[in-house]
């Protein structure tokens, strides 16, 4: 056969998946004379690509025919443990990991224990059934991960049991419940295990000596109420508060002759008051803190599914799991990132056919990395698929009416346009994504968390994704800005930068005012305008701080005369720019962000308030929903 | 009028209770009542009017404080206000049921109340004595039309002044179910 049929029929196995074909067709062109080979250095480098990956391919095969120690033919079989090589391969685990499984793993079996006598006890109940369904599936993703395989095989089990009782095949009776409960047992003597290791020869596989309770080492985690935690981190926020407000006396003392003295006492203590909050600040921060990591446990399992569903050979790499943020954005940032690996997975990376022709490596790799930047976590999802064809995206974009036709965009502004609402690039939809809601969801769900994502993508080399989210959400650093005698806080992780100008340098294009900044055109935003303040006096006359009090008076007076300053605060939205003009810039501030509750939680706009020193309230700036309503009056009046 | 010694804190519900019953003491000179069968109300003043509110809903009567205004919010919230920490947004009742605007005066307070989970204030234009109103002297009022009644299940007839009975839970309804409607 000719190298090229060689070739051709090669491919054609491979889109088969008819390994054994493939396999022979490629040995055949790898034994090809040398110097047929040497005329076409490109292939023969191919040729080696693909039986490397075919060796991983048909290992990896071989891996889903062995038969696994699974469920269950009636009447109620015993989970087979195989007994396999040792419980844990210690080396492999990292401590800080492993106390968070074993904490984790005490809970869940816990509450199937519970939940297991509920059943016991009460007839069907759906949410208790699918509570131990989720406990066991969570504890068998966690050991899987790990690579505690004997757990993994019992919870297995475990899972199936129960999942045939969720669907009704099976009905719980007690026989059936002993059994689980038996096999419970077996789960929570492996974990014992694994907390303290039997001092004997590496133990086998279902190990009959429990640990003795009691005999505990001391426990090095405790499980708090979350309530309780969130009571004490405002408690400490609140302390916060009053250390800016015992500033402020501070400053009165030592401005006041009579008591100068004082003052220098008060500061000193002041100061070490303050050293010791920050550090209680700090450390009750810290008890929030989770890593990362408990996000992404799923994640190679997910990968896995995938690449079998999709045909795909795919690898993920996974870094910076140890990286600690809030736990609240942890959880709340696994499904975006699940959403943007499946979209990697399903329209990133191509398929394996595709990718031989296009020379690379068989085996598609996508990276989810976490790391610490300053105040940030970012987090980064970077696949080497097909990329995104900016020309197709500003073609969809403009046939659903995203952008208007002879918009000159970016190329990364061009990229950004798959946030928004109703664009879904995949011609085809599948199960898995690409129903267009995705990764406009995304972005909310990011910018709910106060975080930023942002898309780089090269065409044939693949797409990067960066998620940048503050590292805990009660707390925010902030710049104080004043319009109209009303102070608002700016979240400075949206400022750029911030200048005073003259209104002389407003410039006027249609009705936008616009400013040259940085040999950039920058449109403005009034804030007194966009938040309706001239509006106030009609609506709420509580409100006006310049009626009451006679220091907030004297300012707006000053500032009246100064009407020639005004002052612009940039903030970014990923590429975007936007300036906001206001009164004044007061001061930057670190203040604990609180909702406005209930009856004002749909005011736009407006993320929340804090309390200030003297104790009144400031509403913070949703910057992100400010910046896309900006954008939606700035396209209106372009169209 | 024992107005004046209502107006600050009443902290918890059992310690308003136990104001009440001083409160009453002295009014009534001793006189023995039975708390089990009257409703506790306190009579507030809106616009010209004179309404009761019963006092279980009620956290805690303050002096208006600094309020900060909230942009685009319905235009009965007057803004958001801090108690010791807390947000708390403030709703002036008198623009909730249509009154006109009036003016300021220091009789003004500041109702905290408690629905629920839910703790929002009030802006009232003064407030008078907590008193007891007796089953038979609470009546439904007329079926006419009027949004004001929409926040009254219930009046009181007692005396020879008629006066509505407003319900927070409704109250709270509405501006909840206005501020979280598309």
């Amino acid at each position: 056969m000719s190298m090229d049929a060689l070739t051709a029929t090669a491919f054609s196995a491979l889109a088969k998946r008819d390994l054994p074909a493939l396999h022979g067709k490629l040995v055949a062109l790898a034994k090809l004379p040398p110097q047929k080979r040497a005329k076409d250095p490109d292939l023969a480098v191919l040729i080696d690509t693909a039986m490397a990956s075919l060796r991983a391919l048909s290992a990896w095969a071989r891996d889903e025919i062995k038969p696994q120690p699974e469920v269950v033919e009636e009447p109620l079989p015993q989970a087979t443990v195989v007994p396999s090589p040792p419980a844990v391969p210690e080396a492999l685990l990292d401590d800080d990991i492993k106390r968070e499984f074993l904490a984790n793993a005490e809970d869940m079996l816990r509450q199937i224990g519970a939940g297991l006598l509920e059943l016991e006890r009460a007839e069907l109940q759906r949410d208790t059934l699918e509570q131990v369904f989720r406990a066991a599936h969570n504890l068998k993703g966690a050991a899987g991960m790990l690579g505690l395989q004997v757990i993994g095989q019992l919870t297995h089990a475990m899972e199936s049991q129960f999942d045939r009782l969720r669907r009704g095949e099976v009905l719980p009776n007690s026989q059936l419940i002993d059994q689980l409960l038996k096999e419970l047992d077996q789960v929570t003597n492996e974990i014992n295990n694994l907390k303290n290791p039997p001092s004997q020869v590496p133990n086998l596989g279902s190990s009959k000596s429990p640990a003795a309770p009691g005999e505990t080492e001391e426990q090095s985690t405790i499980r708090v109420d979350l309530q309780r935690l969130d009571k004490l981190v405002n408690l400490v926020g609140e302390l916060v508060i009053d250390r800016t407000r015992f500033a402020a006396i501070e400053d009165d003392l030592r401005s006041s002759e009579l008591k100068s003295r004082l003052g220098s006492k008060m500061s000193e203590t002041l100061q070490l008051f303050g050293r010791h909050m920050t550090e209680i600040h700090d450390t009750v921060m810290k008890i929030r803190m989770v890593p990362i990591g408990n996000a992404l446990t799923s994640m190679p399992r997910v990968v896995r599914d995938l690449s079998r569903q999709l045909g795909k050979d795919l690898s993920l790499e996974l870094a910076g799991e140890h990286t600690e943020l809030d736990k609240t954005i942890v959880e709340s940032i696994a499904d975006p990132l699940l959403h943007i690996l499946r979209n990697a997975c399903d329209h990133g990376i191509e398929s394996m056919p595709e990718r031989l022709a296009l020379g690379k490596p068989v085996t598609g790799h996508i990276s989810i990395k976490a790391k610490q930047e300053g105040n940030q976590i970012v987090i980064a999802v970077k696949d080497d698929g097909r990329g995104l064809n900016p020309d197709m995206i500003r073609r969809k974009g403009i046939e659903r009416g995203i952008i208007a036709p002879d918009s000159n965009l970016s190329r990364k502004d061009l990229f950004n346009i798959i946030f928004e609402s109703g664009f879904s690039t995949a011609s085809k939809v599948t199960e898995l994504s690409g129903r267009g809601v995705g990764m406009d969801v995304v972005r909310r769900q990011v910018a709910k968390l106060k975080g930023v994502i942002d898309i780089d993508s090269e065409v044939g080399r693949g797409t990067s994704i960066e998620i940048r989210l503050p590292l805990t959400l009660s707390i925010l650093q902030s710049l104080l800005v004043e319009a109209q005698g009303q102070v608002f806080a700016v979240p400075l992780s949206s400022v750029i930068e911030s200048m005073r100008i003259t209104p002389d340098d407003i410039q006027v294009i249609g009705e936008q005012e616009v400013i040259k900044w940085h040999d950039r055109v920058l449109p403005l935003l009034h804030l007194h305008k966009a938040m309706g303040l001239d509006l106030r006096d009609e609506i709420s006359w509580y409100s006006h701080p310049s009626q009451v009090d006679p220091v907030a008076k004297l300012k707006a007076l000053r500032i009246a005369r100064r009407k020639d300053r005004l002052y612009v605060v940039i903030i970014g939205t990923g590429e975007r720019r936007i300036g906001i003009v206001c009164d004044q810039l007061l001061n930057q501030q670190e203040m604990v962000i609180k909702s406005l509750g209930p009856i004002l939680q749909n005011v736009s706009c407006v993320a929340g308030g804090a309390v200030l020193g003297h104790g009144e309230v400031v509403l913070v700036l949703d910057i992100p929903e400010l910046a896309s309503t900006f954008r939606s009056t700035l396209r209106r009046l372009s169209a | 009028m024992n107005s004046t010694s209502l107006q600050t804190l009443l902290v918890s519900n059992a310690q308003i209770d136990t104001s009440i019953f001083q409160i009453h003491g002295d009014l009534d000179g001793g006189q023995p009542i039975d708390f089990d069968t009257r409703e506790q109300v306190i009579g507030v003043t809106i616009g010209q009017e004179e309404f009761f509110l019963p006092l279980k809903a009620i956290q805690e009567i303050t002096m208006v404080p600094a309020i900060t205004f909230v942009p685009n919010a319905d235009p009965y919230i007057d803004g958001i206000t801090n108690l010791r920490g807390s947000l708390i947004p403030v709703i002036n009742v008198r623009k909730l049921m249509g009154f006109s605007r009036g003016t300021r005066s220091s009789e003004e307070r500041l109702l905290v109340l408690k629905e629920g989970h839910v703790i929002f204030a009030l802006v009232v234009d003064g407030i008078s004595d907590v008193v007891g109103l007796r089953p038979n002297e609470i009546d439904t009022p007329p079926s006419t039309s009027g949004a004001a009644l929409d926040f009254m299940p219930r009046v009181s007839k007692q005396g020879e002044i008629i006066r509505g009975i407003l319900d927070a839970a409704r109250i709270l309804k509405y501006v909840v179910g206005e501020s979280l409607a598309p």
